[in-house]
C-alpha cells in the first residue's frame, strides 16, 4: 500500500516539474529597497488552502489555511529582523478602512498582472511599473503609523490520493490528467506617503508546501527573492 | 484494494444521492444544535472559508446598517430558530433582487429586493424559514459531498468512455456530463423541496400563517409572467430556475401543505418595520430598468400602502424612463395621483416639468419647475432647472 502511494506521488512530482512554473517580477522606477529601520504594515494575508478531489473539485482546508497563514507571518517577520526593518501586523477584524484598500488592492493588482507584461501589456507605461492606489493609502498610514504596507494573496492546491489516483488511472487510458495541486501567490510593497506600487510579484507553479514551516519559507524565499530587502 | 473500494464507494454513494431523491417525506424534526466541524475535515474547511467571506460581507458597503431593521428582522430569525438562534446571524444586503442565501456557518443573506418585495412578516418568515431548512438540514455539505462523488464519476465515466475511442465517444461523453449535471441539479431542486418543507414547518409552529410561503411565489410569478413574453426568458436563462423547482410548484405545494392552518401575518408590523429604508430600496429597484416587473411591484405595493407618495412617485418615474407610447401621459397621471398623497418628494415636480417641456406644454412646465426650486432650493441641478424657467 505505502509502496503504491510513494509510486503515485513519484508519479504526480515528476508530472508536475514538467509543468512550466511562471513568476513575474518587477519594481518601480527609482525603487531599490526599503531603507533601515523603515515601518512595513502587514496587511492580513488573503490565505486559502484547498485539497483536490478525485473529479478535479477543490475544497477549502481550515487546518492547512490556518498553517499556512501563520508560517507565512512568522517567516516574513523573521526576514525583516535581518533587514532591520520593523513589522507592524494588522489585524484582520473587519475594519472597513483596511478592507476597502485592500478590495482597491486587489483591482489595482489585477491591472498589473493584466497589464504590465506579456500580451496585453500598456504601451504608454513603456514596461515601467507605474501603478497606484492614489492618496487614499494614506489613511492606512495615519492608521498603522506604517510608512509601506506589504499585500499578500495565496491560493495554493494539493492532490488528494485519489486525485493522484486518476491521474495513474488517466495515464493508463493514454490521457493526460492535471493533478491540479498548485500555486498561485502574489505579492506587493505600496509606498504609503504616495500609493505607489513599488513592487510587485507573481508566482504560478505546481511545485512549493505552505502547510510545513520549511518548505514553506522555501515558498516565501521564491517569492521575496527580488524584493526589498535583497540589495 | 484502495482503488476497488474508491469506486466501490462512489457507486454507493451515486446510488445513495438517487434515493435521496425517492424518498424524503418522512417527518423532520429540529436537530440540536450544530457544533462546529472538525478544521481538518471537508466541512470544517467549508466553514472557515464561509469566516472568512462573513468578515469581507461585515465591511462591506452594501451592508445595511439601519439597526432597528436589524433587530427586527434578527426576531423574526430568532423566533423561528429556537435553540439554534446563537448560531444564526442575518444580513441585510443592498441588492435589489430577490435572493436570500445561506451558508452552512450560520451567515445567513437576505437582499433588500427580497424585503421590498415581501407584503408581511409571515412572508419574511417563510424566507427566512427556507434559509433555516437548508442550514439545519446540512445541504450545502451534502451538495459538495455529492458534487466530488458525481465529478469522479463523471471523471471514470469520461476515460471509459474516451478509450473505447469510438467515433461516438466524445458525443458519450458530452451526453455522460449532461447527465451528471442534471443529476446535480435535481439533487438541488430537492434540497429546495425539503427546504420548503421546513420553512413551513418552522414558520407555523412560530405562529405564521403558513399560507403566506405560498403567496412569495404567487407574487413573483406575478412579476415575472408580466413581462411582454409571459417571463419565458427568465425562466430560460435564471440559473435559479435550473437549481430550484418552478416557482408554480412551490407556490401549489406550499399551499397544499399549508392547508387550513391559520396564523399571524403582521402586515402592519412588516410595513412599520420597512418605512425607512423603503424609499431607498424602491430607487433600487427603479435602476434596474425592468420596467414591467416594476410595474407590478409597485402597483403591489400601493394597494398595501394607498397613501405613500413615494411609491405611487416611483410608478411615475417607471413610466418616464420606459418612454414608450403614451407612457408620458401615464407618469403624468402618476405624478398627480402623487401630489395628493403622504412623503411625495420633491423631485416629483421636476420630472413633471421635464415632461411637460417634452410635450410643449410651456406655463405647466414652468410652474412645476418652479414649485420644485420652491421646495427645494439648493437643488444640486437648481442652476440648470433654472435656465429652464427663463427659456420657456
Amino acid at each position: 500500500m505505502k509502496g503504491l502511494s510513494r509510486a503515485l506521488c513519484g508519479f504526480a512530482i515528476s508530472l508536475a516539474l514538467a509543468l512550466p512554473a511562471f513568476a513575474q517580477g518587477s519594481r518601480a522606477e527609482g525603487f531599490t529597497r526599503l531603507p533601515p529601520g523603515a515601518k512595513v504594515a502587514l496587511m492580513p494575508p488573503d490565505v486559502e488552502l484547498y485539497a483536490i478531489s478525485a473529479g478535479g473539485i477543490p475544497e477549502p482546508r481550515a487546518d492547512w489555511t490556518g498553517a499556512a497563514l501563520q508560517h507565512v507571518k512568522e517567516l516574513y517577520r523573521e526576514r525583516k529582523a535581518k533587514a532591520k526593518v520593523e513589522v507592524i501586523e494588522l489585524a484582520d477584524d473587519g475594519d472597513e478602512t483596511l478592507e476597502e484598500l485592500r478590495r482597491l488592492h486587489g483591482a489595482v493588482t489585477r491591472a498589473i498582472a493584466l497589464h504590465h507584461s506579456g500580451q496585453f501589456a500598456l504601451p504608454s507605461k513603456q514596461g515601467k511599473l507605474d501603478w497606484t492606489l492614489g492618496a487614499e493609502a494614506g489613511t492606512l498610514r495615519q492608521k498603522s503609523g506604517a510608512d509601506y504596507a506589504l499585500f499578500l494573496h495565496i491560493r495554493d492546491s494539493y492532490a488528494t490520493a485519489e486525485r493522484m489516483l486518476a491521474v495513474v488511472v488517466g495515464a493508463l487510458f493514454r490521457t493526460i490528467v492535471m493533478p491540479g495541486g498548485a500555486q498561485e501567490i502574489s505579492a506587493s510593497l505600496v509606498d504609503l506617503r504616495t500609493g505607489q506600487v513599488l513592487w510587485f510579484h507573481r508566482l504560478q507553479r505546481a511545485s512549493g508546501d505552505l502547510r510545513e514551516r520549511e518548505p514553506a519559507r522555501e515558498t516565501l524565499d521564491s517569492l521575496l527573492y527580488d524584493a526589498e530587502e535583497s540589495q | 484494494m484502495r482503488r476497488r473500494r474508491f469506486v466501490l464507494g462512489c457507486g454507493c454513494a451515486a446510488l445513495a444521492v438517487l434515493a435521496h431523491r425517492g424518498g424524503a417525506q418522512e417527518r423532520w424534526s429540529v436537530p440540536p444544535r450544530l457544533q462546529r466541524p472538525d478544521a481538518a475535515s471537508d466541512e470544517g474547511g467549508w466553514w472557515s472559508q464561509m469566516d472568512r467571506e462573513e468578515q469581507r460581507l461585515r465591511a462591506s458597503g452594501f451592508l445595511i446598517r439601519d439597526r432597528a431593521l436589524n433587530q427586527y428582522v434578527s426576531g423574526i430569525a430568532c423566533r423561528l430558530a429556537g435553540a439554534h438562534c446563537p448560531d444564526l446571524r442575518v444580513y441585510l444586503v443592498r441588492t435589489p433582487l430577490f435572493n436570500a442565501m445561506m451558508a452552512p456557518n450560520g451567515m445567513m443573506q437576505i437582499w433588500s429586493g427580497l424585503l421590498l418585495r415581501m407584503s408581511n412578516e409571515a412572508q419574511l418568515a417563510a424566507i427566512i424559514g427556507h434559509e433555516m431548512g437548508h442550514y439545519l438540514a446540512r445541504h450545502s455539505i451534502e451538495m459538495i459531498r455529492s458534487a466530488k462523488t458525481l465529478t469522479a464519476v463523471g471523471h471514470y465515466l469520461g476515460l471509459a468512455l474516451g478509450a473505447v475511442r469510438s467515433s461516438n465517444a466524445g458525443r458519450i461523453a458530452n451526453a455522460a456530463d449532461i447527465a451528471l449535471l442534471a443529476g446535480f441539479l435535481s439533487y438541488s431542486r430537492d434540497h429546495e423541496r425539503e427546504a420548503d418543507r421546513i420553512g413551513l414547518e418552522l414558520m407555523t409552529q412560530a405562529g405564521y400563517a403558513p399560507l403566506e410561503a405560498s403567496h412569495v411565489w404567487e407574487q413573483l410569478l406575478e412579476e415575472l409572467r408580466a413581462g411582454p413574453d409571459g417571463g419565458e426568458e427568465f425562466w430560460r436563462v435564471s440559473i435559479l430556475f435550473a437549481t430550484h423547482p418552478p416557482a408554480s410548484e412551490r407556490r401549489e405545494t406550499l399551499a397544499s401543505l399549508a392547508g387550513s392552518a391559520t396564523g399571524r401575518t403582521g402586515e402592519a408590523e412588516y410595513r412599520d418595520a420597512l418605512a425607512a429604508q423603503r424609499p431607498a430600496f424602491v430607487a433600487d429597484e427603479l435602476k434596474r430598468r425592468k420596467f414591467f416587473e416594476t410595474r407590478v411591484l409597485f402597483e403591489r405595493l400601493l394597494k398595501a400602502l394607498p397613501d405613500d407618495g413615494e411609491v405611487q412617485y416611483a410608478l411615475g418615474e417607471a413610466y418616464r424612463m420606459r418612454d414608450g407610447v403614451g407612457d408620458a401621459q401615464s407618469a403624468l397621471e402618476a405624478y398627480r395621483k402623487a401630489q395628493a398623497m403622504r412623503g411625495t418628494p420633491p423631485e416629483l415636480y421636476r420630472s413633471m416639468g421635464l415632461l411637460e417641456r417634452q410635450l410643449a406644454q410651456h406655463a405647466e412646465a414652468r410652474a412645476s419647475f418652479a414649485r420644485y426650486l420652491e421646495l427645494k432650493p439648493n437643488a444640486h441641478d437648481a442652476e440648470l432647472i433654472r435656465s429652464y424657467v427663463k427659456v420657456e
